[in-house]
């Protein structure tokens, strides 16, 4: 049970995510569609920034701040460009930035030891917002005077200076220098924050993704440097104190807020500020899966681990270590940090042995369940048996008539994610008589553990702890990658399986599986599966 | 050309961007401003009595001082009135012990054109008294021009000693 309204809102968010990724995936594929790549758009935009950052610094001139940036847009061949670019792409930044954090939001990611990073996420926005304001203010156009104005005017309600900020602004006295100097140093010392952050935005993650793939990446740079040329941003007309503003255009992502806050008195701004940043803050509480409702840690089974670090190296999230092992033997143990656990259960999928894994999801309850599925559905040498995590297409659209969920004449098993499947399953069912059996799970950057569909990939073709074992026939195997609203695709998927799977030989099943010749024995010699 | 739908979108969605990068402010285009701005010393009136010698040594000698006094700073009133439109703020000395300068910044929206300004500045005195050894309040009176989307600044001159239009 979460807070009122959350669940709600995470509906109606994935349904729809679900309609724009389908239309998203079909224009880029899955492979680049920049919805999957939000966070890494972000520091892609930042890059951009600090570049030509550096560029307009070298004629930028506090003295004379306008008249330099007049100068910079006079540059046919460079500034121009290059000054609109870096007003472009920070507004790219603050968009990723909240469709990230929206993602993250509806996806059910904000809470529990995922709190961290929506947090410093909150901080990494305030942080370009910031930025954004002292950078406009830096041209000192008729909307940096209001913005300087507005912040001014905020400031002074509170008890922190001796004189009002804001008599610097209204013609009464020359504008100290030291004012844009003081600018400009806020708008290059605060990008250094922005590293800090980063770094803890993505502390608790393994291998973290910083930067968007090759070709989506020089496709956006070269998108925006070639809307950079054609459409310059405008340069608004100088800042006056003894003139209302009467050409200020207004940036959507960094001041849009300005008309509704103008004719307010500072104190409500200041309530709706707080207001604001608390119910942000508060995204992690509100979204919170009461503590008894909430997906129990993985576990380790001491007594059978065999130390060989796959769960180690496989966790996303960096939850589990190795550690000396404290009952006499040599060696060493995993051991999984329930404050950084998200209960994905993937490396459920990692142990050969199957000693790890959220409780009722390890590989051996996995076997389990499909034993009883296959006991009480039976499998027929045509039929197709799908796997799909719950976010799959496979367990979208509208239910069969049936206790075992069921998609395009196909039964469904459902895991967590497909990413924590222990290979074994796979064998089990083929072993078992089904003509086919296909992994369905979400496209790969939108998995919602991170690495499910890498590591699933690599189990199955690249013999990846805990491998899916030579003897097993790939023919009768399709691992296929599909959003959650791509239901048409998964059915031509299927379809095309099927086809396949019909001009393979018959499948023969067999009785009695033994599930202890499923996978490899132990190497260590006192190490006993126990059913 | 696979990747040609992605490309269109993508600069589709960078031009909605950059659209929303510069949206015009909508401005009143009839309309001018009258701004009161300056700074004021705080008036301090203070109560004063010669401590005796008795008094003076029940403390420390490096505390010791000939007389003690007791005040308040003063609020001042500015009135101000435009085409017979008055009206009255109060502002208070700055800090939290008032004991720093008066600051006025008054703005008030007017049609451009010819505007008739009245503005006066005064200590608020104790029970409405101004002593006779005090200054007389500081006035502006004129006829100020104001044209569209100007903005016109009553301060202190130079010499901070009367109100001008600047």
């Amino acid at each position: 049970m979460k807070g009122p309204g959350a669940e709600g809102l995470q509906r109606l968010g994935h349904a729809m995510f679900e309609r724009v990724d389908v239309a998203a995936n079909r224009a880029y594929t899955s492979r680049y569609n920049p919805l999957y790549h939000s966070g890494a758009i972000v520091v892609l935009s930042f890059v951009v920034l600090v570049l030509t950052g550096l560029y307009l610094l070298l004629f930028y001139r506090i003295g004379s701040p306008y008249a330099s940036v007049e100068r910079i847009v006079d540059q046919p061949w460079t500034g121009r460009w290059i000054r609109t670019l870096h007003r472009y792409v920070s507004d790219l930044a603050v968009a990723a930035a909240l469709v990230h954090a929206f993602r993250m939001l509806v996806q059910d990611r904000a809470w529990g030891p995922r709190a961290l990073a929506w947090l410093s996420g909150l901080v990494l926005l305030g942080i370009f917002l910031l930025c954004g304001w002292t950078g406009y203010v830096m041209v000192w156009d008729e909307q940096g005077q209001l913005l300087a104005m507005e912040g001014a005017r905020l400031l002074d309600v509170l008890p922190l200076f001796s004189e009002p900020l804001v008599r610097a602004f209204v013609g009464e006295v020359e504008m100290p220098q030291a004012f844009f100097f003081m600018n400009l140093f806020a708008h290059i010392a605060i990008p250094v924050g922005v590293l800090l952050v980063l770094w803890v935005h993505v502390s608790r993650l393994a291998r973290p993704t910083l930067m968007p793939p090759r070709k989506l990446s020089w496709g956006i740079v070269g998108a925006f440097v070639l809307l950079a040329v054609v459409w310059t941003a405008p340069l608004g007309a100088p800042a006056d104190a003894l003139r209302i503003p009467s050409d200020v255009r207004l940036d959507l992502w960094y001041n849009g807020w300005l008309p509704l806050t103008r004719g307010m008195p500072a104190p409500w701004v200041w309530a709706g500020i707080l207001m604001t940043v608390s119910l942000a803050v508060a995204v992690p509480w509100w979204t919170r899966t009461r503590r008894d409702a909430a997906p129990p840690a993985s576990w380790v089974n001491p007594r059978h681990c065999t130390g060989c670090e796959q769960c180690y190296l496989d966790c996303p999230y960096e939850a589990i270590r190795m550690v000396t092992r404290d009952d006499g033997r040599a060696g060493l143990v995993g051991f999984v940090d329930p404050l950084r656990c998200v209960s994905c259960g993937i490396c459920a999928g990692s142990c050969a042995p199957m000693v790890v894994g959220p409780p009722g999801r390890t590989g051996r309850d996995q076997l389990r369940e499909v034993r009883v599925f296959i006991e009480e559905e039976g499998v027929g040498r045509d039929d197709i048996v799908l796997i799909g995590c719950d976010r799959t297409a496979a367990l979208s659209g509208p239910a069969e008539a049936s206790t075992t969920p069921a998609f395009h004449g196909c039964s469904v098993i459902p895991v967590g994610c497909a990413g924590s499947l222990h290979t074994s399953v796979i064998e089990f069912l083929v072993r078992a008589g089904a003509g086919g059996v296909m992994v369905v799970s979400c496209p790969g950057r939108d998995c919602w553990n991170r690495e499910g569909v890498r590591w699933l990939k690599a189990r199955i073709e690249d013999e990846r702890e805990a491998e899916l074992k030579a003897r097993v026939d790939r023919n009768r195997i399709r691992v296929v990658h599909v959003a959650a609203g791509e239901t048409k695709g998964l059915r031509e998927h299927i379809d095309r399986f099927r086809k396949d799977v019909r001009a393979l030989d018959p499948a023969s099943g067999e009785e009695d599986i033994d599930m202890d010749a499923v996978c490899d024995p132990p190497s260590a010699p006192f190490l006993q599966i126990v059913d | 050309m696979r990747y040609l739908p992605g490309i269109a979108l993508t600069v589709v969605v960078a031009a909605g961007l950059a659209w929303t990068s510069a949206l015009t402010l909508p401005v009143d285009p009839d309309v001018a401003t009258i701004r009161l701005s300056w700074r004021a010393p705080v008036v301090r009136v203070e109560t004063c009595r010669t401590l005796s010698a008795a008094e003076q040594e029940e403390v420390a000698a490096h505390m010791r001082r000939s007389e003690e006094c007791a005040g308040t700073s003063l609020d001042h009133e500015v009135h101000w009135t435009i085409d017979g439109a008055e009206t009255v703020d109060t502002v208070a000395p700055s800090g939290a012990r008032r004991d720093r300068p008066v600051y006025v910044l008054r703005d008030r929206s007017v049609a451009p054109g010819l505007r008739t300004v009245r503005v006066s500045f005064r200590p608020v005195w104790p029970d409405g008294q101004i002593p006779d050894s005090i200054d007389v309040p500081l006035v502006f009176e004129d006829t100020v021009r104001v044209g569209p989307h100007a903005i016109a600044l009553i301060t202190l001159d130079a010499a901070r000693a009367s109100l001008i239009r600047r």
